[in-house]
């Protein structure tokens, strides 16, 4: 009888993989992964009890919080969880054993190196030896690419960040009833003359992303990409606004990205962004390691230009040791630069 | 029987008896819904662990019939909430009626002497989850819809989380507390067992916050294939189905899989159903017979608006060739 295990090492190695991608994933989650393992909780009732795509189904459920998530947990699971063994009717947990990248492309059954947990050493006793564990891969069959993109920062974790970017104010129609407000009322007339109501409280932050494009942001295009969706799907500002430049920004700036449709500075760039946090998103030279006079004044120039929005910053998504001695090391003392990392993100959205 | 045992089947049809005495607006109604394998999976796995499930797809994919689907299956009161932009979680607990109680509080003013106080319960109104959570500490088990999660606020979903955490809620203005885990020791398991199923639908148009995404279980409801939209027709025409339903089922599959529409606004199962309603109509009240169905060009389809809704659509709906 062929029967599927999967060990509990493993599914922490899966749970811990996704965690660190910034899947919002706590201790009950996990904990409730084993309840449905450990108490056999096969919940359909002709479904067989040990079949290993239900079980990934369940997981999927549990762990997955997007689409994303549940083509990432589907990869883990090919790359880590195991499969099957032909053993008696007397279920024992199994060690999990870790795939290489190598391994991985080859098929059929493969016996591999063993993934040793925390506490269980090989050939402890003689059930938790090294069982003679085969990676079933016949039923994976796909090629070793996986074409979720993953970035050093996930496009959740960027637009948890643009959240904390909040100025909340009552705007609007007049409609919730203001209770406080009426009863004060009522005391200062001596009697009840109508109901006041106020208008409800937003988020009035805006958003002006200035973005370069092409040359040397090439490589960071989908990252850039992902941040800007972030942005404007998850951020809960009230306006995104996004222009896209080449380089540094002169006297066009571009509603597209491809560059295609121009938008003059000065009529992108009015007194009606005077309420808009601005930020610039661009490697100011560092990925090249350029210092460029002419290119510093333009920067200089349009920064002037900024100063009509509420308040400015620059991403860099070029690490911070390669700013030195490049434009970006100049850029940066005309305006707050931080890197596009988890920490950069947090400084940012404080620095606006 | 009891209630706890209660499982989803996904085939539309009462499998348990419904509990007694519900009020009318509760009470579960007829849905004619199958449910794919991986789904019914996902709604036990709910009713299991006692998580909220987030139902996320297109829409017209039949994310909101899910809920209603689920409480007639089970015979448990249905319990709907309704988001809207404004709303905030307590609105899915209890709405107090701020105003009317002042009026009313001046009306009796206005008396002198004989003014009575009205009573404090009678301008509250629970609504669909406060019910739920109040029906469970009786021992009720009910299905609450919270609809479209996606249209409200950002704090809405993480305020509604520490409800569905805990399970209890305290109306501010009379100060009446309700716990559906009110118990110690081994009852508090048997209290677990009523809790509600709690199904959430979202469109996606905001990212929801991740903390309340870690509680909730997660499913996509993929659009049904071709065998999938037979058995929706089926269910929804019982004893009807004509050489017509086909037709109808294979021209919408090539309309919405055609690589030459950028859809803007893909139709759903619930745009098809209302297509197959108007095509079967009798033939002197404007139905089409087979033949006109299968000759018409995609692009001149009978028809057709109930399928296309967007100006965009429609323009790349005539520029087709091909029947």
């Amino acid at each position: 009888m062929t029967r599927t295990y999967i060990a509990e090492d493993t599914l922490y190695v899966i749970f811990e993989t996704l965690r660190r991608g910034d899947t919002p994933l706590g201790v009950a989650e996990y904990k409730d992964a084993l309840k449905i393992l450990k108490d056999g909780v096969w919940i359909g009732e002709d479904s067989p009890k040990d079949d290993i795509s239900r079980l990934k189904h369940m997981l999927t459920l549990l762990w997955a919080k997007s689409e994303e998530d549940a083509r990432r947990l589907d990869e883990l699971f090919s790359r880590f969880a195991l499969l099957s063994e032909t053993e008696g009717p007397d279920p024992k947990p199994e060690n999990g054993r870790k795939a290489g990248e190598q391994e991985q492309l080859s098929s059929g059954e493969i016996g591999l190196t063993q993934f040793v947990s925390g506490k269980e050493e090989p050939g402890d006793s003689p059930a938790n030896a090294a069982h003679d564990i085969r990676y079933d891969f016949s039923d994976i069959g796909k090629p070793a690419f996986h074409l979720t993109p993953r970035y050093p920062v996930s496009r959740r974790r960027m637009a948890g960040s643009f959240r904390r970017l909040r100025r909340m104010k009552r705007e609007g129609v007049s409609r919730e009833p203001d209770i406080r407000e009426t009863i004060e009322q009522i005391c200062r007339y001596g009697r009840f003359t109508g109901p006041v109501f106020a208008p409800k409280r937003r988020n009035q932050a805006d958003l002006l992303l200035l973005v370069d494009r092409h040359g040397s942001m090439d490589p960071f295009g989908p990252l850039v990409k992902s941040l800007i969706e972030g942005v404007q799907h998850g951020g809960m500002l009230r306006n995104v606004l996004v222009y896209y430049f080449q380089n540094c920004p002169q006297a066009m700036l571009f509603t597209s990205p491809d560059l295609t449709s121009p938008v003059p500075v000065n009529e992108a760039v009015t007194e009606k962004l005077e309420n808009f946090y601005a930020l610039i998103v661009s490697d100011a030279g560092a990925a090249r390691g350029y210092y460029q006079e002419e290119r510093i004044m333009y920067t200089k120039r349009f920064l002037e230009r900024l100063k009509i929005c509420r308040r400015c910053a620059w991403l860099n998504p070029v690490p911070r040791e390669r700013w030195e001695a490049a434009t970006a090391e100049a850029v940066a003392g005309m305006v707050p630069m931080f890197p596009l990392d988890r920490d950069g993100l947090e400084d940012i959205v404080k620095a606006l | 029987m009891n209630q706890t045992e209660r499982k989803y089947r996904g085939d539309g049809e009462p499998h348990y008896k419904s509990l007694d005495n519900l009020e009318d607006d509760i009470k579960p109604r007829k849905e004619n819904y199958k449910a794919s394998g991986p789904l019914i999976e996902a709604v036990n796995l709910a009713l299991y662990l006692k998580r909220p499930l987030l139902v996320e797809g297109e829409p017209g994919c039949g994310k909101t019939c899910l809920a209603y689907a689920v409480a007639w299956e089970l015979g448990l009161p249905r319990l709907p909430c309704y988001v809207r932009s404004t709303s905030r979680a307590q609105d899915m607990l209890y709405t107090y009626d701020h105003l009317m109680r002042l009026y009313d509080i001046q009306s009796e003013a206005a008396k002198g002497e004989r003014a009575v106080m009205p009573d404090k319960q009678k301008h509250l109104t629970l609504q669909g989850l406060g019910r739920a959570i109040e029906m469970a500490g009786k021992g009720l088990q009910s299905v609450v819809l919270i609809d479209e999660i996606d249209k409200a606020d950002f704090d809405f979903p993480n305020d509604l989380l520490a409800v569905l955490e805990e399970w209890k809620f305290t109306i501010n203005e009379t100060g009446d507390a309700y716990n559906a885990l009110d118990a110690d020791g081994e009852a508090i398991d048997e209290r677990r067992r009523n809790l509600p199923l709690v199904i959430i639908t979202s469109n996606r148009e905001k990212e929801l916050p991740g903390p309340f995404l870690r509680r909730c279980l997660y499913y996509f409801i993929t659009f049904p294939d071709k065998e999938a939209l037979d058995e929706i027709v089926d269910a929804h025409f019982p004893n009807e189905r004509t050489t017509l339903f086909d037709i109808a089922v294979q021209k919408f599959i090539r309309l919405r899989e055609h690589q030459d529409i950028q859809w803007r606004k893909p139709p759903g199962t619930s745009e098809l159903l209302d297509w197959i309603r108007a095509l079967k109509r009798d033939p002197k009240n404007g139905g089409k017979s087979d033949g006109e169905l299968k000759s018409a060009p995609l692009k001149r389809l009978p028809y057709v608006e109930a399928l296309v809704k967007n100006r965009d659509d429609r323009n790349d709906v005539l520029k087709l060739e091909g029947t």
